[in-house]
């Protein structure tokens, strides 16, 4: 009898087709190819790709970053201020002659340093991630303001600091290598190593990812530092391709990068979540801008579309969740 | 002087873990009182007590995730005081807790092995051989689990089990800790633990068996503990010890019959299933449940018996079939609609599907009929009645509370399970759908659970209830669906009602 029950035990039902959320994002964005190239003549010339590209360099930098922290169950509303911190202080030590690299080093080291502080007001100060990340939002904003006086800097950036991003190393322009980088990177990270898994188990659960040993804390400060560096390096970027510092560079931008992040499919309750979802959410809000662009609708009005993007990929995913359940 | 030492080596040798004097409590409720318990080198040592009778609490004690108040614990002989489950693990205290602990979205490989994943030139995790390794330890088991899909994609059962082989696979444990294992798990996958099990006692490995099931204990212990009321009533040797006794030790009474008398069943048909169909887990399942019947549903894991409540209920997308109460046809699309026709429903899960954990008793006992009894447009307005009733049902299942107030997430597993059946005997329903009602409930509760079931179908109403424990279905059922393949295999009643018969169909055609 015994072995009868045994030879009788269950066989989990594979359910693994490849799930229709998983390709959504990116069937979408074949739609919007279509409807570009329907819509406008210009939409599939080089150049507008390409500046399609580019545009998204920035905001996608920033999305790679909160990513890791959606996907463990964080959020980070701080990104486009600390943006904002790297591109002006990239910009004050270059106006004041110091060596690119410096500059550089000092911006992304400015940026890390406040992921920090935003992780242990998390962790360690038991804050709410959306609370924590508002004050510095709002504090790191006004430190721009002291270190600028509010005005943007015109003067003293080097022609080799501008070329990092306007130049082409690959015959692409490196603005867009820097995006392609960063999504392998992520890619790497969080599929073949250790810590990449953990960030996910962290964002499934807390109290499971303990009990396995999994150091929590550190994950979930470590989140937030990437986020940071990621958001500082966004604001040098910035800074490269326009040749000015700007204080009011990356207002909006968190708000930008949370939209592409979750229109690609990442949950925001955490855990779940892929890279290749994540880009295809980056084109997809990149892709969206420039149509309306290219078919002259208002700033103002493109939000809308976008507010609309982000509603839809709800929707899809909650029903989708529903009938899982 | 050197006498306490010669008495110290001795009991390094023969005990593996010790506690002295443990008592707890939140806030003012004393949960453990000045707890004493010894554990041999080897042995296994069930632990048995009421739902609320604070067994979980002890072993959280020991595993780290609560400090007790006072008193003192040793490991092999020396003081211990762990701060998290996982330095216990690390300790040599490995714990498999009461509620499930995995990371749903991961694939089992990676929860068997999270943290301790292989990898290749030095920081790439080898996938390879991760699902290679995880895949051996499952099929050395012989389980049917793959151990590339997403944990939240098995079975509950399927789920504990890799929950099970994470917990006792950990090398050094010397000490294993089992809360409730079986409340999850089919017969086979039982049997599987059990092994597991034999072979820990082999290497000397000491484990502390926490469980409702009496045939369990006298299958595996070698010796038991009944607590009561955060006290160590008496340790025996299983085999000086009757369940009787136990019981009488556990509820400090004597119990009435465990299954109630049933009144038979009505001609009159009040529910009927006719060729409901779910692709790939039912296939054109019929049967009917007459007034005041009580209708069993029995299947192996994996053979669609628990899709069959779930689709009634509309948990499922049903393909094909009718369903009809009291001669009208049910539209069956969600919970919601199924609700709002009059079917009571207690989920098998009760952590996923039942309960708020974070919101009240009394939320979640009047939960279902806060809109119809105490609400008006949208506001609650009869805050008091709501909470006498909820009272009511406190009392009437014995739930243990410090109050209605209370997180129903802080009660004991088990007195989760009675808010989960209790939140039905508010209202009024046309049908009523019961799986596992009683799972990881204690004997007395199980015996006020019954007569609430009994009550319920006394008053005319056809209840379909499904158990993996077949001594349950035959006790209360006064017939039993049996289902294979998605098929229906057989309907049993009266004598042709054994474990034989009902295996027999659930296996061979
Ligand atoms: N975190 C907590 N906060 C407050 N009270 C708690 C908490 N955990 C447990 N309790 C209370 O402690 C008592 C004992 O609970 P415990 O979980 O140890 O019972 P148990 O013996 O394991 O019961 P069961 O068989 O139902 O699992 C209960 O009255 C419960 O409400
Ligand atoms: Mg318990």
């Amino acid at each position: 009898m015994e072995n009868v029950l045994n030879n009788a035990l269950p066989m989990t039902r594979p359910t693994r087709r490849a799930s229709l959320a998983e390709l959504a994002p990116a069937l979408i964005v074949v739609v919007l190819l279509v409807i570009g190239t329907i819509t406008s003549d210009r939409f599939m010339q080089t150049n507008n790709i390409l500046n399609i590209l580019q545009y998204a360099a920035e905001p996608s930098l920033i999305a790679v970053g909160m990513m890791f922290v959606i996907l463990a169950r964080g959020i980070d509303l701080s990104v486009g201020s600390v943006m904002g911190v790297g591109n002006v202080t990239a910009a004050l030590l270059l106006a004041a002659g110091y060596p690119v690299i410096v500059a550089i080093l000092a911006a992304v080291a400015f940026g890390a340093v406040i992921g920090l502080v935003n992780g242990l007001l998390i962790t360690k100060g038991r804050m709410e991630p959306i609370i924590a990340t508002l004050a510095t939002m709002i504090g790191v904003r006004s430190i721009i303001y002291f270190m600028t006086d509010g005005a943007p800097l015109f003067q003293g950036i080097p022609r080799e600091f501008v070329q990092i991003v306007r130049g082409s190393v690959t015959g692409l322009p490196n603005g867009v290598l820097f995006l392609v980088i960063s999504f392998l990177l992520a890619y790497v990270l969080l599929n073949h190593t250790r810590y990449g898994r953990h960030v996910y188990a962290v964002g499934g659960s807390e109290e499971t990812s303990e009990l396995f040993g999994i150091k929590v804390t550190r994950i979930k400060i470590s989140v937030y530092v990437l986020s940071g560096v990621m958001a500082a390096i966004a604001g040098v970027v910035g800074a490269s391709r326009l040749g000015i510092g700007d204080p009011n560079s990356g207002i909006g931008y968190e708000l930008v990068a949370i939209t592409m992040v979750v229109v690609g499919g990442v949950r925001l309750a955490g855990g779940v979540g892929t890279v290749m979802g994540a880009l295809s959410g980056v084109l997809i809000v990149s892709i969206l801008t420039n149509i309306l662009q290219l078919n002259n609708v208002s700033t103002h009005a493109q939000h809308i579309f976008l507010g609309g993007a982000m509603v839809g990929m709800m929707l899809f995913l909650s029903w989708r969740d529903a009938k899982k359940a | 002087m050197e006498g306490s030492i010669v008495l110290d080596s001795h009991v390094i040798e023969t005990n593996a873990l010790e506690i002295h004097g443990v008592s707890k409590s939140f806030g003012q409720n004393n949960v453990l009182q000045d707890l004493n318990l010894t554990l041999r080198k080897g042995e296994v040592h069930a632990l048995m007590g009421e739902n609320g009778a604070g067994k979980s609490t002890l072993i959280k004690i020991i595993s780290g995730v609560h400090k007790a108040d006072q008193g003192e614990i040793n490991l092999n002989g020396s003081k211990v005081d762990f701060h998290s489950p996982y330095e216990a693990q690390i300790g040599g205290v490995a714990t498999l807790f009461q509620e499930i602990q995995e990371i749903p979205d991961l694939s089992v490989a990676e929860n068997l092995y999270a943290g301790m994943e292989p990898r290749k030139h030095g920081f790439l995790i080898d996938w390879k051989k991760l699902y290679s390794n995880a895949q051996r330890q499952i099929d050395e088991l012989g389980l049917r689990i793959d151990a590339t899909q997403k944990m939240r994609s098995l079975s509950p059962s399927s789920r504990k089990m890799v929950e099970i082989i994470r917990a006792v696979h950990k090398r050094g444990a010397s000490v294993v800790i089992m809360d409730e294992p079986t409340a999850n798990l089919n017969q086979g996958e039982i049997d599987a633990l059990f092994s597991m099990i034999e072979e820990l006692k082999q290497k000397g490995v000491s484990i502390i068996y926490i469980s409702h099931r009496m045939r369990e204990i006298f299958q595996i212990a070698n010796r038991v503990s009944v607590l009561r009321d955060g006290r160590l009533i008496r340790t025996s040797n299983i085999e000086n010890i009757s369940e009787d006794e136990i019981v009488k030790l556990m509820v400090g009474r004597d119990l009435p019959a465990l299954y109630p008398q049933r009144t038979p069943p009505e001609n009159e048909v009040a529910m009927k299933v006719d060729n409901l169909t779910v692709d790939g887990e039912l296939d054109s399942v019929s049967f009917e449940v007459r007034k005041r019947e009580i209708l069993g549903i029995a299947g192996l894991e994996g053979s669609g018996a628990t899709s069959v409540i779930k689709a009634l209920f509309g948990l499922r997308p049903v393909s094909g079939g009718t369903i009809e109460v009291d001669g009208e046809t049910l539209v069956i699309k969600n919970p919601k609609r199924s609700i709002a026709q009059g079917l009571a429903y207690v989920p098998e899960d009760r952590k996923e599907d039942g309960l708020f954990l974070n919101k009240t008793v009394n939320f979640n006992l009047v939960a279902n009929v806060l809109k119809s009894h105490f609400a008006r447009m949208g506001f609650v307005v009869r805050k008091r009645a709501a909470q006498t009733t909820s009272r009511d049902v406190v009392k009437r299942l014995g739930i243990k509370t410090t109050g209605g107030m209370a997180k129903i997430g802080s009660l004991s597993g088990g007195n989760q399970q009675k808010a989960l059946v209790g939140r039905w005997l508010i209202g009024s329903y046309k049908a009523i759908l019961l799986e596992e009602p009683t799972r990881g409930v204690d004997i007395g509760a199980k015996v006020d659970i019954y007569e609430e079931i009994n009550a319920l179908a006394r008053s005319g109403l056809p209840v379909v209830m499904y158990s993996s424990e077949l001594l349950e279905l035959i006790g209360m059922c006064d017939r039993v669906v049996v289902i294979r393949n998605g098929r229906v295999s057989g309907i049993l009643s009266g004598d042709e009602l054994t474990e034989e018969n009902i295996l027999e169909k659930a296996i061979t055609s």
